[in-house]
């Protein structure tokens, strides 16, 4: 019995069945009251007392560990999220001291960002800009200046990406690199899954949030 | 003002760079849970003080164990709050109670709600006859200086979502 309204996909029930727990029916024609809008549709169950509230969406789905590294009495801190997959590594003393060496070269380099692909599309275009007008400004031809563009591009990673950047404490190798030791030692894939670094009377913090499911598993 | 006649920017009002304060953390035994927070005072040496230490360790704890979503009532978005209100409210409505119990209903949920979410308005875990505002103001009072809670980040391992409170300047 098909009705004037939107189509609903087996995929946005599917979707909502599992963020919300919602027996399937019900998903079904939340969705459709909300003409095929997820959060519509969230909100619809919560009024009528069917969806179980976010819980389920927060559910763990990885294993790991939050560290903290607090520097010069308290002036910088960070709060760092590495994850692995499974308990016992993070129990290890190698996961441990990783966690340690990351949070405290996050105090110390203060990257924006955790990968090259957590960097938003305006960032990039804003300081591409930038030096697009700078060496554009030298009068040199247009594929000079876009070759050099590039190459203050792939600097820009290296500033503000945490597995980009070259470690405190051992400059010849990059965060990523660390992290590649210790997953070659450990046998199991280690991503960096977030990090919050606060400054005392700075006016901004950095949050840096990735997307462990897109981390690139071969290594 | 010779400033602007020059063409200069307006010198940058400093207003951020004048506090002082102290970041400190506290992550859950295991590792699965984490904060680092943000505490603002008016001088460096109450900073060093044990009861600003201390009252920084116990916060930190109290939002690992307590979950806020925000710092205090002004910082919850008009947005996150309109949309519990209507949740409350088509829930009451389904009673089929009259409209003035139903907004009695919403209000008091409400009410809870700030409870539940907002940092200054919990119990102290620690001790849950008192809020964490009066945990701050009874060390406010004791050191004699302002302290304020400026900013706080928790992680839960594999938890979706991470919380991240900052309180307007």
């Amino acid at each position: 019995m098909s009705t004037s309204t939107t189509n609903i996909t087996a995929a946005q029930v599917k979707e909502l069945r599992e963020r919300s727990g919602a027996p399937m029916m019900d998903c079904k024609q939340a969705l459709t009251e909300a003409k095929g809008d997820l959060e519509g549709a969230m909100t619809w169950l919560r009024k009528k007392g069917i969806a179980t509230a976010a819980k389920k969406s927060a559910r763990v789905t990885s294993e790991g560990s939050v560290a903290s590294y607090i520097h010069a009495g308290g002036k910088i801190g960070v709060l760092v999220e590495v994850n692995c997959e499974s308990d016992f590594v993070a129990r290890t003393d190698d996961f441990k001291d990783l966690l340690k060496d990351v949070a405290m070269h996050i105090a110390a380099a203060d990257p924006k960002f955790v990968r090259k692909e957590d960097v938003t599309p305006e960032a990039f275009e804003k300081e591409k800009e930038i030096y697009r007008a700078q060496a554009a400004a030298t009068g040199k031809p247009a594929n000079v200046v876009e070759k050099i563009v590039e190459g203050k591009m792939s600097k820009f990673y290296e500033e503000v990406c945490l597995l980009d950047q070259p470690f405190v404490k051992e400059p010849g190798i990059n965060v990523h690199q660390l992290i590649a030791s210790k997953i070659g030692k450990l046998g199991e894939n280690i991503s960096v899954r977030r990090f919050a670094r606060f400054k005392v009377g700075d006016v901004g913090e950095t949050i840096a949030i990735s997307n462990p499911q897109q981390e690139a598993k071969a290594e | 003002m010779p400033y602007v006649a020059a063409g200069l920017d307006e010198p940058n009002d400093d207003r951020g760079d004048a506090r002082k304060g102290c970041v400190g953390s506290y992550i859950h035994p295991g590792g699965k849970i984490g904060v680092l927070l943000e505490l603002s005072c008016e001088s460096e040496f109450i900073v060093r003080t044990s009861d600003f230490q201390e009252l920084l360790k116990d916060i930190a704890m109290h939002i690992a164990a307590s979950d806020p979503k925000f710092i205090a009532k002004e910082d919850v978005t008009p947005e996150a709050y309109k949309k519990e209100s209507e949740i409350y409210r088509a829930q009451a409505a389904a009673t089929g109670k009259p409209a003035n119990v139903v907004e009695k209903t919403v209000e008091g949920k409400m009410s809870k709600f700030y409870e539940e979410v907002c940092l200054l308005d919990q119990p102290f875990v620690k001790e849950p006859g008192i809020t964490i505002q009066h945990l701050i103001v009874s060390h406010s009072s004791k050191l004699g200086e302002n302290i304020s809670v400026r900013r706080f980040a928790r992680f839960k391992v594999g938890d979706a979502g991470e919380t991240i409170g900052i309180s307007k300047l």
